[in-house]
C-alpha cells in the first residue's frame, strides 16, 4: 500500500505546478541560506585569522626588541619590556572561539556573542561584542537559515503536498470505494500520509547532507542533525495523519492544518518570545555596568594586607610567592582582586540568565518547531549554551594569565624573553566548544511523535465507527 | 448472488431497515427504488460491507459479508454515485490504481480492455480523470468493477446527473454486467430506467420492502401508479400484473 | 450592501469555527496588550532605577579630577519611549547601555535577551505583530471562503438574480472583513490606552491609519481569492500561502538578500580602520608625539609663555580635549560612513515593500513608535553628543578649573558642586512628521498596494458581472 501511495503522491506532485513551485521554492531557498552560511563561517574564521594576526604583529614587534637587547622602543621609552605589565600588553594573544563543523546551518541566530578577543588581564568578556557589525533593522527580521529552512517551511512542503489527505476522499465519498476495494480506509489515508513524509524526509534529508557536504563535516557531525530533521518530519506527518483522519474535506484539512502550523510555529513561540521580554524587562545590565566599575574602584581602597589576602584566595597558587615590594606588586594584587570580581559577575550573571534558559526549555516542551529550532543551534555552536561556554572558557584564561602576571611580577627575577614567550605559550588559543547534547529534544519529538500518533489512531478508529 | 435475509439496522432512534429480505441471482439485475430516506443507501452500504447490520445476514455466492468480510469484498465490485476517483490520475491510472487496491495488479494492457468494455472511448484513457465528464468518469467506476472480477456489483444511484443518451448507455453496460452472470443490485431514484434496465424493481419504503415487479410484466404507468400509492400511503390500488 | 455585511457577520459568529477564529484573534489582541503594557511599566521603572543609580555612583564619587572622572564616565540607559507599548521595534536586538567615557566611543551593549536567542527567531507578541500578522491570518481563515462557498453551494446564482450587483457583493463582503481587523485593531488599541500612560494621540492615530489600511488590503486581496477560486480549498491554500510569504517568509528573505549584498564590515576592521585615522592625528597621551608638541608650542605662545610651569592653565586638559576632538572627527568620518551602510542595507530590504504589504507597514508602526533604525541611529547620536559634551566640560574643568597658589604652582579649584551640576543624558526622540518622512518608500508602497488592492475588487467584480468569474 506504501508503494501505491507514494506512486499516487509522486504523480501528484509531478502533475500540480503549485506544489512543483513550493518544493522548488523549498530548494532553492535551502541552497541558497546553505550558501550563506558557508560564507558567515568563513568570516567567522576570517575574523579570528585576522584577530590573530594583530595578535601576531605586536609580539613580533616585542620580540624584535627582546633580540635587539632592548626592552622597549626609543620613541616610546615608558614601555618596559622587563615589566609584567608590558609583557602583558605586548603578549597579545587571542582567545578564539572555534566554529563548531555544522555552524553554518545556524547563522541567522540571534546570538551574536564574542568569537575572539583579546586576551590579557583587563579583558572581560562580559562586555565583549561579536566580531560582526549587525544592522539591527536586518536582526529583527528574524534570520532565513537552513534551521529556518527545516523548522518552518519544511512542515509547509507537508501541508503543501498533504492538505487534501483525507479530506478529499471523505467528501468526495472515494473513501468508501477504497475501503470496498481493500478493506481498509484508514490504512490508505495513512498509506498517503507515509509518503507525504517520506517525499519530504528525502528534501529534507538533501539539504542537510548538502549542508553537511559543503561545511567539509564529517557524517558523524552530521548525524545528530539527520536524525533530528527525521524526526521532526515524522512529528509533521503523524499531525498530518491525525489532521487526514479529521477533516470532513480539503477546506477543513487546510484549515486544520494551517491552524496547527500557526500554532505551533507562530503563536506559541511568540508567546515564548514576549515572556523573554517580561523577563528581561529589568534588566539593565547594573551588576555588569555600574556595580562592576564600583567594585573595580573598591580594590584601591583595600588595606596591602587585605588586598593580598583577597589574591591569594582567589590564587592559592600564589601563597608561595611573596608579594613585590614594588608599587607594581599592589598594582598587580588589584588585577587579581579585579578577576576574583569578574569571575563573581560572570556566575551571578548566569545565574540571572538561568530563568530565560528554563523559559527556551519549557517553551520547547510546547512546540516541536522550537525543540528543534533550540537543538540545531546547539549542534551549529550558536546560542546562549555556546556563548556562555566561551564566556567561561575566556574567564579561565584571563585567570590563568593573571596568575602568571603576579607572579611574574612578585618573583625576584627581571623578567626577560622567557617569561614573554611563556605567557605566549600558556594561551589557550581557539577553543572548540563540546558538542551538546540534544537528548532532551529527541525525547521531546520523541513524545510529539507518539502523543500525536496514539491522537491520529484514536481520530481514525472514531471516524471508522461513525 | 446476493441474498439478504431478515437484516435490520437499527441506527440510535432511528430503525433503517425491518427485516429486510431481498435476494438477486446471479445474471440478473434488481432495481431498488424508494423516496429519500427510504433506506437505499443503509442497503447498498450493507452489502458492500461499509456497515454492519444490526441483526440478518448478508450472503454473496452464499458467503456471509458480516462474518467473513475479507472474502465477502473480494467478490464484490462497488460503483457510487458520484464515482470520485485521483483527479490528477488519467483514467488508466485511477483503474490500475484502484485494482491494486483490491489486491490485484492490472497490466495496462488489461486496463485499456477494461475501460473499453466499460465504454470509455480510447482517446479518453490516457487524459486525467479532472477532465472527464460525469458518464466518463461512471465508465472509469464501471471499469474498476469489471476488473476486479467479482461476483456481484452494487451501483448506488448511477444515472444521477446523467443526460438520457449517457443514462441509456450506463443501462446497456449494466445489462451487458449481468449478461456476463453478476449479479447486480442498483439503487435508483428514476423509475423507468430502472424498469428499463432491471429484471426485477423493488420499492422500499421506511425501511420495509413493500413491493415488488417483475420489470418485463409491468407497464410503466401502472408501475408508476402503484409506486405513488404505495410511497404516499394512500388506498392500495389494484395489483399490477406480475407485482407482490 | 449593507445587508450584506452584516449578514457576513451573523454568518461569522453562528459558525462555531468563525466564532474560534474571531474569538482567539481578540483574546491574543487583549493579552498582547496587557502584557506588552506590564512589560513596558517594568523596563521603564528599571530604566529609570538604572539612571538613579548611576547618578548616585557619579554624584557620591569624591576628590577625583576632572581627566579621572572623564575615565570614571557615565553610563546611558536607554529609554524605551512610550509607544514602544505598542510596537517594541527593534529593542530586542539593540543594546541598552551605552558607556560614554574620555577618548573612545562605546557601542551599545547588553541585549538581554541573547539568553534566549532561540526564541528571538520568532516574532513578539506585541500589539503591532497582533495587527500585522495575527488579525490578517483572521481575515483570511474567516474570508477564504466567502465568495467561493456562495459559488460552491449555488447561493452566488441566486443573489445575482435577486439583483445584488457584484461589486456591492464584494465591497460588502470586503468591509465586513475589514471590520473583522479593525475589531481586533480596536481592542489593541484600546487597550493599550487603558493600561499605558501618556500615549501620544497623534501617534496611535497614525499607527491605527497604518494597520488599518494594511488591514483593508488583506480584506479585498482576500475577498478577491475567494472570488477568482474555483474551490473554498484552493482559496484557503492560496491565502494561507500568501499570508505566509508575506508575514514570514518575505522579511527574512529581505533581511537576508540586503545582507548578503551589501555586507557590512567586520567589527575588528572597522576598529582597524578608526585606529589607522587616529594614528594620523594627535596622540594626547603620547609626550613625544610631534602633533602634541606642535599644540603645545601653539599654546604657550597663546599665552605669551616659554614653558608648562608658566601657565596659567594646565596643559594636559586642553591637549585631552584636541585629542577628543580629533577623536571625535575620526569617529563622525567612519561612523558616518556606517550610518549611511546600515541606511543603505534597510534601504534595500525596504524595496520589498513593493511586493509585501506587510513589510511596508511593519517599518511604519516601527518609525511611528520611535522604534525603528533611524530612531536607534538618533539616539546613538544623542549619546555621543551627551559623551563629548561631558568630556568636553570635564576637560575644561580640568585646564581651566586651576589658579596659581602661593608657591607658583597650579592647584585645583574644581569642587564636587561641578560634579553635581552634570545631569543624566535625556533622549529627544525624534518628531512623527520627520521619522514618517525617512519612510516615503514604504508609505508609497502602502499606498500602491491599496490602491492595487482596491483595483483588483473592481476588476473582480467587472469580471463577475461579465461571467468571467461566475
Amino acid at each position: 500500500m506504501i508503494r501505491l501511495a507514494l506512486g499516487l503522491e509522486f504523480r501528484g506532485l509531478l502533475r500540480s505546478p503549485l506544489r512543483l513551485l513550493f518544493l522548488a521554492v523549498v530548494l532553492g531557498v535551502g541552497w541558497i541560506v546553505i550558501g550563506q552560511g558557508h560564507a558567515d563561517v568563513e568570516r567567522w574564521q576570517a575574523a579570528i585569522q585576522d584577530g590573530e594576526t594583530a595578535g601576531i604583529e605586536s609580539i613580533e614587534e616585542a620580540r624584535s626588541w627582546f633580540s635587539e637587547g632592548v626592552t622597549g622602543p626609543a620613541d616610546r621609552p615608558w614601555i618596559n619590556l622587563s615589566q609584567a605589565h608590558y609583557q602583558d600588553y605586548f603578549a597579545a594573544t587571542r582567545i578564539s572561539r572555534l566554529p563548531a563543523p555544522l555552524a553554518g546551518i545556524a547563522f541567522a541566530s540571534a546570538e551574536h556573542g564574542a568569537v575572539t578577543m583579546r586576551l590579557n588581564r583587563f579583558a572581560d568578556p562580559m562586555v565583549a561584542h561579536g566580531s560582526e557589525i549587525e544592522n539591527p533593522a536586518l536582526d529583527a527580521a528574524g534570520g532565513l537559515d537552513l534551521v529556518t529552512v527545516l523548522s518552518l517551511l519544511i512542515p509547509l512542503l507537508i501541508l503543501a503536498l498533504g492538505v487534501e489527505l483525507g479530506g478529499y476522499e471523505r467528501s468526495s465519498g472515494l473513501l468508501s470505494l477504497v475501503r470496498v476495494q481493500s478493506g481498509r480506509d484508514s490504512a490508505w489515508v495513512w498509506a498517503r500520509c507515509l509518503a507525504v513524509g517520506l517525499m519530504v524526509s528525502i528534501v529534507a534529508l538533501a539539504l542537510c547532507g548538502l549542508a553537511v557536504f559543503q561545511a567539509g563535516a564529517t557524517l558523524g557531525d552530521g548525524a545528530p542533525l539527520f536524525v533530528l530533521v527525521v524526526l521532526y518530519v515524522a512529528v509533521w506527518t503523524a499531525l498530518l495523519a491525525l489532521v487526514a483522519s479529521l477533516s470532513r474535506d480539503p477546506s477543513h484539512g487546510a484549515v486544520l492544518l494551517g491552524g496547527a502550523w500557526i500554532l505551533l510555529c507562530v503563536i506559541i513561540p511568540s508567546l515564548g518570545v514576549e515572556q523573554s521580554a517580561a523577563l528581561a524587562a529589568d534588566d539593565f545590565a547594573l551588576d555588569l555596568t555600574v556595580e562592576a566599575r564600583e567594585e573595580r574602584g573598591a580594590a584601591y581602597d583595600l588595606s596591602e594586607s587585605d588586598l593580598y589576602a583577597a589574591v591569594y584566595e582567589r590564587f592559592p597558587n600564589l601563597r608561595a610567592v611573596e608579594p613585590s615590594p614594588r608599587s607594581s606588586g599592589v598594582r598587580h594584587a588589584r588585577d587579581g582582586v579585579r578577576f576574583a570580581g569578574l569571575e563573581e559577575r560572570m556566575r551571578g550573571r548566569h545565574n540571572l540568565t538561568r530563568s530565560q534558559g528554563d523559559l527556551v526549555s519549557m517553551m520547547a516542551c510546547a512546540s516541536p518547531t522550537l525543540a528543534l529550532t533550540h537543538a540545531l543551534e546547539g549542534i551549529a555552536g550558536r546560542g546562549p549554551a555556546a556563548a556562555q561556554a566561551f564566556r567561561e572558557a575566556a574567564v579561565a584564561a584571563i585567570g590563568d594569565r593573571t596568575e602568571r602576571v603576579i607572579r611574574a611580577d612578585w618573583g625576584p627575577d627581571s623578567l626577560g624573553a622567557e617569561s614573554f614567550e611563556s605567557l605566549i605559550e600558556a594561551s589557550p588559543g581557539a577553543v572548540a566548544l563540546p558538542p551538546v547534547s540534544v537528548q532532551r529534544e529527541l525525547l521531546i519529538m520523541g513524545g510529539w511523535l507518539i502523543g500525536l500518533l496514539a491522537l491520529a489512531s484514536l481520530a481514525a478508529s472514531r471516524a471508522r465507527r461513525a | 448472488m446476493i441474498k439478504l435475509t431478515d437484516v435490520v439496522m437499527q441506527f440510535p432512534g432511528h430503525l433503517a431497515l425491518d427485516r429486510l429480505n431481498l435476494s438477486v441471482e446471479a445474471g440478473h439485475v434488481y432495481g431498488l427504488l424508494g423516496p429519500n430516506g427510504a433506506g437505499k443507501s443503509t442497503t447498498i452500504n450493507l452489502v458492500t460491507g461499509l456497515l454492519k447490520p444490526t441483526s440478518g445476514s448478508i450472503q454473496i455466492d452464499g458467503v456471509d459479508v458480516v462474518a467473513e468480510p475479507e472474502r465477502g469484498r473480494g467478490m464484490l465490485a462497488y460503483v457510487s454515485e458520484s464515482v470520485a476517483l485521483y483527479p490528477h490520475l488519467t483514467g488508466v491510472e485511477n483503474l490500475m490504481l484502484f485494482s491494486r487496491l483490491a489486491g490485484r495488479k492490472l497490466y495496462a494492457s488489461e486496463a485499456y480492455e477494461c475501460l473499453e468494455r466499460a465504454g470509455l472511448q480510447g482517446d479518453a484513457h490516457a487524459r486525467r480523470v479532472d477532465t472527464y465528464s460525469k458518464g466518463m468518469r461512471q465508465k472509469v467506476g464501471l471499469a474498476i468493477a469489471l476488473a476486479k472480477e467479482a461476483r456481484a456489483v452494487v451501483l448506488d444511484e448511477p444515472s444521477s446527473g446523467l443526460d438520457p443518451s449517457a443514462s441509456h448507455d450506463l443501462a446497456v453496460r449494466v445489462r451487458e454486467l449481468a449478461a456476463s452472470g453478476l449479479a447486480v443490485l442498483m439503487a435508483s431514484h428514476d423509475l423507468f430506467r430502472a424498469k428499463e434496465t432491471c429484471d426485477t424493481v423493488g420499492l422500499l419504503v421506511q425501511g420495509t420492502l413493500r413491493a415488488e415487479w417483475a420489470a418485463s410484466e409491468v407497464k410503466d404507468r401502472d408501475l408508476e401508479a402503484a409506486y405513488l400509492e404505495i410511497v404516499t400511503d394512500r388506498e392500495p390500488a389494484p395489483q399490477a400484473a406480475g407485482g407482490k | 450592501m449593507s445587508s450584506i455585511f452584516w449578514n457576513e457577520w451573523r454568518g461569522l459568529l453562528r459558525d462555531g469555527r468563525g466564532r474560534l477564529v474571531f474569538g482567539l484573534g481578540i483574546l491574543l489582541a487583549a493579552l498582547s496588550a496587557w502584557a506588552s503594557a506590564a512589560t513596558f511599566a517594568a523596563q521603564e521603572a528599571a530604566q529609570a532605577a538604572a539612571v538613579d543609580t548611576a547618578r548616585c555612583a557619579w554624584d557620591e564619587r569624591e576628590g577625583d579630577s576632572p581627566h579621572s572622572r572623564a575615565h570614571f564616565g557615565d553610563y546611558v540607559f536607554r529609554p524605551s519611549g512610550v509607544m514602544s507599548a505598542l510596537d517594541p521595534g527593534l529593542q530586542a536586538v539593540t543594546g541598552r547601555v551605552v558607556f560614554t567615557e574620555a577618548h573612545r566611543q562605546n557601542d551599545a551593549m547588553h541585549h538581554p535577551q541573547q539568553a534566549a536567542a532561540g526564541l528571538l527567531r520568532f516574532d513578539r507578541l506585541e500589539p503591532s505583530s497582533v495587527l500585522q500578522v495575527l488579525a490578517a491570518l483572521v481575515i483570511v481563515l474567516a474570508g477564504f471562503g466567502v465568495v467561493s462557498a456562495e459559488r460552491e453551494s449555488g447561493r452566488l446564482k441566486l443573489l445575482q438574480v435577486q439583483g445584488v450587483k457584484p461589486w456591492q457583493l464584494l465591497l460588502g463582503k470586503a468591509a465586513a472583513l475589514w471590520s473583522v481587523g479593525l475589531a481586533i485593531c480596536f481592542v489593541v488599541v484600546g487597550a493599550n490606552a487603558l493600561l499605558v500612560e501618556g500615549l501620544d494621540f497623534g501617534r496611535v492615530l497614525a499607527f491605527l491609519l497604518t494597520h488599518a489600511l494594511l488591514l483593508w488590503v488583506v480584506a479585498a486581496l482576500v475577498t478577491c481569492v475567494s472570488a477568482g477560486a474555483k474551490r473554498s480549498g484552493t482559496a484557503a491554500a492560496v491565502l494561507l500561502s500568501f499570508w505566509v510569504t508575506g508575514a514570514i517568509i518575505l522579511p527574512r528573505l529581505a533581511a537576508m538578500s540586503a545582507s548578503a549584498l551589501d555586507p557590512l564590515p567586520g567589527r575588528d576592521a572597522f576598529q582597524a580602520a578608526m585606529q589607522e585615522d587616529r594614528e594620523k592625528g594627535l596622540d594626547g597621551h603620547n609626550p613625544l608625539d610631534e602633533r602634541r608638541k606642535k599644540l603645545e608650542e601653539e599654546i604657550l605662545a597663546e599665552y605669551g609663555v616659554q614653558t608648562r610651569a608658566e601657565l596659567p592653565v594646565r596643559l594636559g586638559g586642553l591637549i585631552m580635549q584636541a585629542d577628543d576632538e580629533y577623536g571625535a572627527k575620526i569617529w563622525d568620518k567612519h561612523f558616518g560612513e556606517l550610518e549611511e551602510h546600515l541606511l543603505r542595507q534597510d534601504g534595500f530590504a525596504g524595496k520589498f515593500s513593493f511586493v509585501n504589504p506587510f513589510q511596508a507597514v511593519d517599518r511604519l508602526s516601527m518609525a511611528i513608535s520611535g522604534t525603528g533604525l533611524s530612531s536607534h541611529l538618533e539616539f546613538l547620536r544623542q549619546t555621543e553628543d551627551y559623551r563629548r559634551e561631558l568630556v568636553r566640560r570635564l576637560n575644561e574643568e580640568d585646564a581651566y578649573g586651576v589658579e596659581m597658589n602661593a608657591e607658583g604652582r597650579l592647584q585645583r579649584t574644581t569642587t564636587q558642586e561641578f560634579y553635581l551640576s552634570f545631569d543624566s543624558f535625556e533622549y529627544s526622540p525624534l518628531g512623527l512628521d520627520e521619522l514618517v518622512g525617512r519612510q516615503e518608500s514604504d508609505l508609497l508602497a502602502l499606498a500602491l498596494w491599496v490602491l492595487g488592492a482596491t483595483a483588483a475588487l473592481a476588476v473582480t467584480s467587472r469580471g463577475m458581472a461579465g461571467g468571467v468569474v461566475s
